[in-house]
């Protein structure tokens, strides 16, 4: 019972403790990192990696974090200033996607043209690999059909 | 004309091979590592026994495997030995509130290093239980009545790790691989038996 009674008090301690200070901002710039993070995984899906727009969205993740701690110090001011510059990185991320989107489905493209037209290219290469074969193996035979060896015999020796 | 069929087939089946490979186990793993960066010296002078205002020095290390890109958060738990930790059969996460998070997107195959240098800034005595009011995390200060443990003896860290969930659109803390449940997290004990 003890146990239990420690167990809720706790619980309830810690989540006062935990969620000291205003977090309306900070929650705000978490939540659009996270739909920028939801656009960008589609442009990733598809094949490109947009290197630059991840770096970014990390750097507006870290200020978010950063604010948590300065508020956690009590400096309220700075804390809104970090979330502020993430909410702009963020911005840039969001602004970002719609070219890297377009990017990402001129490299497909790129691929999958690469791709259908490397099919022939690899047939036409086989088929001259293997006519080119066939042809040598010929001459090949022929030449040793036609092959002429002087053989000395040796003189028999009465 | 066979042998164009025959060609086109062959070429087609190696071309599909390389661009679509078998996929690989999707995992994500987390790890912790003590002062020298290896698997050992977790605590100074290797004693759990920690006094007030020793410092912890901890390197935190996730690798990403999902074959694509994730937003990962590190969740940071205090426990003691009775609160419930996560669950690994049924894929839950503990009940206890995170006093801390670390967040990043990590690429494929990416692994991330978080420094975790921590110690004890206070902490008070009742009749039995010894509670911890004070930690400090990376030169942050954490105060409140944080966590309880009997005698001291058996808090510990929890580290749990969630993802970003695109298919929710919410954190999650485990995954389906295989038909089964998967979670990620670890976990270090330590007592703190010394209350000023």
């Amino acid at each position: 019972m003890l146990i239990l009674v420690l167990i809720s008090g706790i619980g309830s301690i810690m989540s006062t403790s935990a969620s000291e200070g205003p977090a309306s901002t900070s929650e705000e710039v978490t939540a659009s990192a996270r739909q920028a993070f939801r656009r960008l995984s589609v442009v990733c899906a598809s094949g490109s990696t947009a290197p630059e727009l991840v770096a970014k969205l990390n750097g507006a993740l870290e200020l978010v974090q950063e604010a948590s701690y300065e508020r956690l110090k009590g400096d309220e001011a700075s804390a809104l200033a970090l979330e502020e510059q993430a909410r702009m990185l963020v911005e840039e991320v969001t602004s970002g996607i719609p070219a890297a989107q377009r990017r990402a489905q001129d490299e497909s493209m790129i691929r999958t043209a690469i791709v259908i037209l490397s099919i022939p290219v690899v047939v036409a290469i086989s088929a001259l690999v293997f006519f080119a074969s066939v042809r040598a193996w010929r001459w090949y035979e022929k030449t040793r059909f036609f092959e002429m060896r002087i053989v000395e015999k040796k003189k028999e020796v009465d | 004309m066979v042998f164009v069929v025959v060609a086109t087939l062959v070429t087609s089946g190696i071309a599909y091979a390389f661009l679509y490979p078998p996929s690989s186990e999707r995992f994500f793993a987390m790890w912790i590592l003590g002062s020298e960066g290896l698997a050992e010296h977790y605590f100074p002078d290797d004693d759990p026994n920690l006094g007030m205002a020793e410092e912890v020095d901890w390197t935190l290390g996730v690798y990403n495997h999902m074959g694509s890109i994730q937003y990962v958060v590190v969740r940071v738990k205090l426990l003691n030995s009775t609160i419930a930790g996560p669950d690994d059969v049924s894929g839950t996460p503990s009940p206890v509130s995170p006093i801390l998070e670390f967040t990043r997107v990590l690429a494929d195959n990416e692994t991330w290093f978080i420094p975790f240098a921590w110690r004890i800034e206070s902490l008070s005595s009742g009749d039995s239980n010894t509670v911890l009011t004070a930690l400090s995390i990376n030169q942050v200060p954490f105060n409140g009545q944080l966590v309880s443990a009997v005698s001291g003896f058996n808090y510990r860290f929890v580290f749990e790790l969630w993802f970003y969930d695109v298919a929710s659109g919410d954190l999650a803390f485990s995954w389906r691989s295989d038909r089964s449940s998967h979670s990620v997290w670890t976990q270090m004990w330590f007592n703190a038996t010394v209350a000023d």
